[in-house]
């Protein structure tokens, strides 16, 4: 076959032929031509998702009032002046990660469990991603300066992540090598290799009806997948890359030394801005380090790692350092906030109304490995119905709670560490957050992760 | 409300298997069916219809919940019955080991036909047993990273498949092919320069210096801690492209300046990280002395064209004491000559000094005479491997299928029909026809081969289920068992000729223990039974832990691992795992461990007195650092280590709802960890389940996050002197220790448990799955046959390769 004259829907024979009867439907679905499709769908919505790890300080974090006229609390200052576009959530927890230490990053977007024989679930963005993918070139990025990834596949596979801005910058814009032609020749070939390999394997899953095939099925799954994906690839081909700026080009396709914390974290929100306003891809994940080596931020006097500052031991300069750090990095969410607003869309809108941005931790007192009342901040998506404006405070509003612990100053006291270990409302799941922005996301579905119902906004 | 945390040990793979009516039913009856039965139905729980089949996990969740009620005190409710202490621990034992023998026999589980994922490391073997071709799947880009479970990389039910590995896998091969016959193909080619050639200029100014105090010794390069030099530029070869990537060889002539009370010098080859440092791919100490400088070779995979630098790596750098001035001075163009180090203050009056008066070196220095590079170098063994892969230009269908089939049977080890490759072939006559290249379109047919399921996965049974392996299966098993490849020549003959059982498979083994590959299993096996990974998985902090530099972690972790060769080398038994008065180190660790400087900088046999204060495994840094939190030590992990490690036996994990540790305020006075986690032993109810794992900890807690040994533990924070080490306890049974030394000796009374739980660790990792009740009766073999040899290392592993138990699907 001579895949350089050869049209699309020719190739296809090739597939029928590989694939003898066993026809799948996300084979078909993928043959749909994707303007078609693209066409169909209203405005963009997008989501963002960026994990701290380790926790914060939550006394100097925690807001004390609920609704509307809350105050910011010290760490969370930097935040103030998007007041109107963002709600800060006390109260939620992962049930699954309660007592799981540093594994809280893996169920983070999860809701997953964590047991010794437990597979995690997939994760809220790839969920989005089954969704967004058939718009977009890239279905999701995944990035992580440390350590792992957020986004997990249904077969609880945890994504590789990108790390460098020169490798994420090269993701997303860089030209196919060798040209078109050479692109697409090479994607022939890896979807027609694909398909021989598929075809075996139904063969086998024939032979074997309906006994447990163990590994089988996921290599089925995977294998049409990435050949749904090497299509997709094909198809973008002749679709010319977004027009990057020298301006941006040169902020962004670069390496930083993690030495400077500010401008890498920065440089990546950058990243993430560029692919949404080019509409490169509509789903994103975030990890500003791991549980174990989140970087330390010289430029502003912190030398021990993260991790290290939250096992504080009580120790008032680690505290100190702990919530600069707390307050720093949502400086920098502020950054990304800030430059979403000011952006427009291929639509001319701004991103911050069609862009939901989740920031948070699956931990709130790392000292001592607390895993409830976690420190979240939901920003942007007006445009998709999100009503901001207020500290949705579930501790406060479920029924036995005390109020937050106070001494005659009105500062939070270290009883407060409590309710960071142990939920107040047991029902409060974070996965009930999770599925509202899901929906948001155009996701249908009643149910994410242990959600037991949707929280409103 | 009480807080109770009842728990007692199960093995993650064996139990004993209590019999029924047991405290479980009983407990239930007395405490839980009168709100949870057939008359009242609280929560919506009837606990006596819960599934009792563990093994299908049908209730498992419910189960779980109701251990953790229990447990922490909030069931039965307070104003009910309530039951006694050991009551509950009774039933949490029961119940938590029943909830484990489930989860295990699933893990065990295998369909009729079972797919176990190659890691990433036997992917890597393979490709370099099958083509010859230097693959590094660790690379940013390449494969993923290895679901592990208790520190094994080869777990089949963890190494899931997504469609990113696919797209990894598929690239991989288009790589490795790539590799293996280039289009562009390049002749090696060797490149020297002097350290006068290194300087800028060729170091002409520096030789008129020298002429002008007319000294005949020859420039030398001394390269210093704090900036790094160049090492490689690729332009030193004249043009070079990607084509020229491959295995290089480096040889260079040094020696190294060790500072009274310093470091040994210890030189970084790699790709420049910053103004100071550089990621390491070639990494060694240099303990020649000035006089005497010896030449060091290396071999070493390089994608071409790259830039590699020398980093020289020590606590105390250069631009600590002067800033870049100082620094500046020696690495300037023309500045800084060196000969010797008697001649520096004549040749560098004005620079600053790296010598004292008495002529020793004030930093760990390099002093680099040449360097040279060869390559890219193709080792005829790996030609070898591809030859004949490729059919000829000409050849007729037949002979294109019949190289495609002796292709597939290599690649997928095992052999294959034809019209298994029937779908590949037809690609292969399509693309022909549509007027590829036949190297191209053939090339297409190898791709399907090595991105197809018989490639990635070792695929075990047919769509029939049967019990043992065939005699491929059977060889594939055993060489990535002890190769972590695929099978050679000679047992591919081995399987055909249907030899593989009793002397023939004997043979097999022995040969097998023998040939150099057994350092893949020895590498391999002992980073993932130990749990290596761990090791600088929390960075130690730099303040309070000075001497911990990425040189050290790289050695500590090393050390296990080449102590473990040597006891498979001389068949030593496994008492030395628990004690030795010798270990293997290089002179990095001489140096920490505070024991005598050796000769050489490499890994080697040294013998230890008892005031050194080592010997075994638990004493090494990697093992006493890879639990701590990078601040201070951990006991409770240590003992959860030794525990999972020592003895094959996972305790369960802490329940969720326990209080926060509460911050120890700073003014008051210093306390050790142990004495902070006193609730753990006074507390009776926390006590029954630490007390089976805290001791394990505690006896070694004269040693800290780093494994340094003190008497004192170092507080930071609180009042009055540091607190003096208690590291004393009892073993869970009641024998008492005084110290760490003690706490060994325990354990060697132990050591037919120790033996048993080394067995089970073997065997989890020869069989690539989780081992279940059902595996007992081969295992108990194995250990008669193991202990015949007193437990020696070699004939332990020989006895599991050898057994039913590996034959058995």
């Amino acid at each position: 076959m001579n895949y350089l004259s050869q049209s699309w829907r020719i190739d296809r024979r090739h597939a029928l032929r590989a694939m003898g009867t066993f026809i799948s439907l996300p084979m078909l679905e993928c043959m749909v031509p994707l303007r078609a499709s693209e066409e169909s769908t209203a405005s963009p919505r997008r989501s963002a998702f960026i994990y701290l790890a380790n926790g914060v300080h939550s006394l100097n974090y925690q807001i004390l009032t609920p609704g509307k006229d809350y105050e910011f609390s010290q760490s969370l200052k930097p935040l103030e002046k998007h007041r109107d576009v963002i709600t800060p959530i006390s109260g939620l927890h992962h049930p699954g990660a309660l007592g799981h230490h540093h594994n809280c990053i893996n169920v983070f977007l999860t809701g997953g469990k964590l047991g010794p024989s437990d597979r995690n679930t997939i994760s809220v963005d790839q969920k989005m991603a089954e969704v967004t993918a058939q718009h977009t070139r890239y279905s999701s990025m995944e990035i992580a300066l440390t350590q792992g990834s957020l986004a997990w596949t249904a077969d609880g596979v945890q994504l590789p992540a990108l790390r460098r801005c020169s490798e994420i910058f090269s993701s997303m814009f860089e030209e196919p090598k060798g040209g078109i032609e050479a692109q697409r020749k090479a994607l022939r070939r890896k979807a027609s290799v694909l398909d021989d390999n598929l075809a075996e394997v139904r063969q086998l899953e024939k032979k074997m009806g309906a006994e447990d095939k163990g590994r089988l099925d996921q290599y089925l799954t995977s294998v049409r997948e990435a050949e749904i994906r090497t299509r997709r690839a094909d198809t973008w081909l002749d679709t010319p890359l977004p027009e990057i700026s020298d301006a941006d080009r040169k902020r962004t396709n670069r390496d930083i030394p993690k030495t400077q914390a500010g401008d890498y974290f920065r440089t990546v929100y950058d990243l993430m801005v560029l692919a949404f306003q080019t509409d490169v891809t509509r789903v994103a994940t975030f990890s500003l380090g791991g549980e174990g080596d989140a970087f330390s931020i010289p430029e502003i006097g912190i030398t021990e790692s993260r991790h290290q500052l939250s096992h504080h031991g009580g120790d008032p300069g680690y505290m100190e350092k702990l919530t600069n750090y707390d307050t720093f990095a949502i400086e920098q969410f502020s950054y990304f906030l800030t430059r979403l607003a000011e952006t427009k869309d291929l639509n001319g809108k701004p991103l911050l109304g069609s862009t939901m941005a989740l920031f948070g931790s699956g931990m709130c007192y790392g000292h001592s490995h607390g895993n409830a009342n976690l420190p979240l901040v939901l920003a942007g998506g007006s445009d998709l119905g999100l009503k901001h404006g207020s500290h949705l405070d579930l501790n406060k509003s479920s029924d036995g709670f005390e109020g937050y612990a106070l001494d005659p100053e009105g500062a939070l006291t270290s009883t407060h560490y409590q309710i960071c270990g142990r939920p107040v409302n047991t029902d409060a799941h974070m996965s009930n957050l999770l599925l509202l922005i899901a929906q948001r996301m155009g996701v249908e579905t009643d149910q994410f992760g242990d959600s037991n119902k949707v929280i409103t906004l | 409300m009480s807080r109770l945390c009842f728990f007692t040990f199960a093995s993650i793979a064996l139990t004993t298997l209590v019999s029924a009516s047991e405290p479980f039913d009983t407990f239930l009856e007395a405490h839980c069916v009168s709100c949870h039965g057939p008359d009242k139905e609280k929560g919506d729980l009837r606990v006596d219809e819960l599934s009792r089949n563990f093994r299908m996990a049908e209730d498992s969740h419910l189960w779980a919940e109701v251990i953790e009620k229990v447990n922490s005190g909030e069931m039965p409710p307070e104003d009910e019955p309530q039951p006694a202490q050991d009551e509950i621990a009774a039933f949490v034992a029961e119940l938590d080991t029943k909830l484990k023998e489930g989860k295990a026999a699933r893990k065990a589980a295998r369909p009729a036909v079972a797919h176990y994922r190659l890691s990433r490391k036997e992917y890597q073997n393979t490709v370099y047993d099958l083509l010859g071709v230097r693959y590094d799947p660790t690379k940013p880009g390449e494969l993923n990273e290895d679901t592990l479970w208790h520190g094994f990389e080869r777990i089949g039910s963890e190494l899931s498949l997504s469609p990113s590995h696919m797209d990894r896998y598929y690239r991989a091969a288009e790589l490795v092919l790539d590799r293996a016959f280039p289009t562009e193909s390049s002749e090696a080619r060797k490149v020297r320069k002097t350290a006068a050639e290194l300087r800028y200029g060729g170091g002409e100014k520096q030789q008129e210096a020298l002429d002008r105090f007319g000294i005949k010794g020859p420039l030398r390069y001394l390269l210093f801690p704090g900036r790094v030099q160049s090492a490689l530029q690729p332009n030193w070869f004249g043009k070079t492209g990607s084509e020229h990537s491959g295995l290089y060889k480096l040889r260079l002539q040094a020696s190294g300046i060790r500072p009274p009370g310093g470091q040994p010098a210890h030189l970084s080859i790699g790709k420049k990280t910053s103004e100071e440092n550089v990621e390491g791919i070639i990494e060694f100490d240099i303990t020649a002395a000035e006089d005497s400088p010896e030449v060091y070779e290396f071999e070493v995979f390089l994608e071409m064209p790259t830039n590699l630098d020398f980093a020289v790596v020590a606590t105390d750098v250069v631009d600590r004491r002067g800033g870049a001035a100082f620094r500046n001075a020696l690495a300037s163009r023309g500045g800084y000559i060196f000969t010797h180090s008697s001649e520096t203050v004549l040749l560098n009056p004005n620079a600053p000094q790296m010598f004292d008066e008495k002529g020793n070196g004030i930093f760990s220095t390099v002093i680099l005479d040449w360097i040279e590079w060869e390559g890219p170098l193709v080792s005829e063994p790996e030609k070898a491997r591809r030859k004949d892969v490729l059919p000829p230009e000409d050849a007729a269908p037949g002979v294109v299928a019949e190289h495609l089939q002796r292709f597939a049977e290599r690649a997928w080890r095992r052999p294959v029909k034809k019209d298994e490759l029937e779908t590949y072939l037809a690609s292969y006559r399509a693309d022909r026809e549509a007027g590829e290249e036949m190297a191209d379109a053939y090339r297409g047919a190898v791709l399907r081969v090595l991105t197809s399921r018989h490639f990635i996965y070792l695929v075990e049974g047919d769509p029939v289920t049967r019990e043992h392996l065939t005699d491929w299966e059977l060889a594939s098993r055993l060489s990535y068992f002890l190769w972590s490849s695929m099978p050679d020549d000679e047992l591919f003959d081995a399987a055909v000729s249907g030899t593989m059982n009793d002397d023939g498979l004997l043979k097999e083994v022995d040969r097998m223990l023998t040939d150099d590959r057994i350092n893949r299993f020895i590498d391999d096996f002992s980073r993932q039974w130990l749990q290596l990974h761990r090791v600088g998985m929390f960075p130690p902090d730099k303040k309070l832990y000075p001497a911990y530099d990425d040189w050290l972690e790289t050695s500590m972790r090393n050390e296990p691992v080449e102590f473990f060769r040597e006891m498979l080398a001389k068949n030593l038994p496994i008492d030395h795992f628990l004690d030795s008065d010798w270990t293997v180190v290089n002179s990095r660790l001489c140096d920490f461990y505070g024991l005598p400087e050796p000769k050489t900088g490499d890994f080697q046999r040294v013998s230890l007195q008892p005031t050194d204060r080592r010997g075994g495994l638990l004493t090494m840094g990697a093992v006493l650092g890879l639990t701590s939190d990078g601040t201070r030590h951990r006991p409770v992990h240590r003992g959860v280590w030794l525990s999972e490690a020592i003895l094959n036996k996972t305790p369960p994990p802490p329940p969720a709802n326990v209080d926060p540790i509460e911050p120890v305020p700073p003014e008051g006075d210093k306390v050790t960890v142990r004495q902070r986690l006193e609730a753990h032993a006074t507390d009776a109810n926390c006590a029954s389940c630490h007390a089976n794992i805290d001791p394990f900890g505690f006896a070694w807690d004269n040693y800290d996050a780093i494994g340094q040994w003190r008497e004192r533990e170092e507080v930071p924070k609180g009042k009055g002197e540091n607190p003096v080490v208690d590291a004393s306890g009892f073993m869970p049974g009641g024998r008492p220790f005084e110290d760490a030394n003690e706490f060994k000796k325990l354990l060697l009374e132990d050591r037919d448990k120790v033996a048993r739980a080394f067995i089970e660790h073997l065997s989890t990792y020869a069989l690539r799955r989780v081992l279940s009740f059902d595996d007992e009766d081969e295992l108990n073999a194995i250990q008669t046959e193991a202990e015949k040899s007193d437990y020696r290392v070699k004939d332990i592993i020989r006895a599991v390769a050898l057994s039913d138990l590996i034959k058995k699907r």
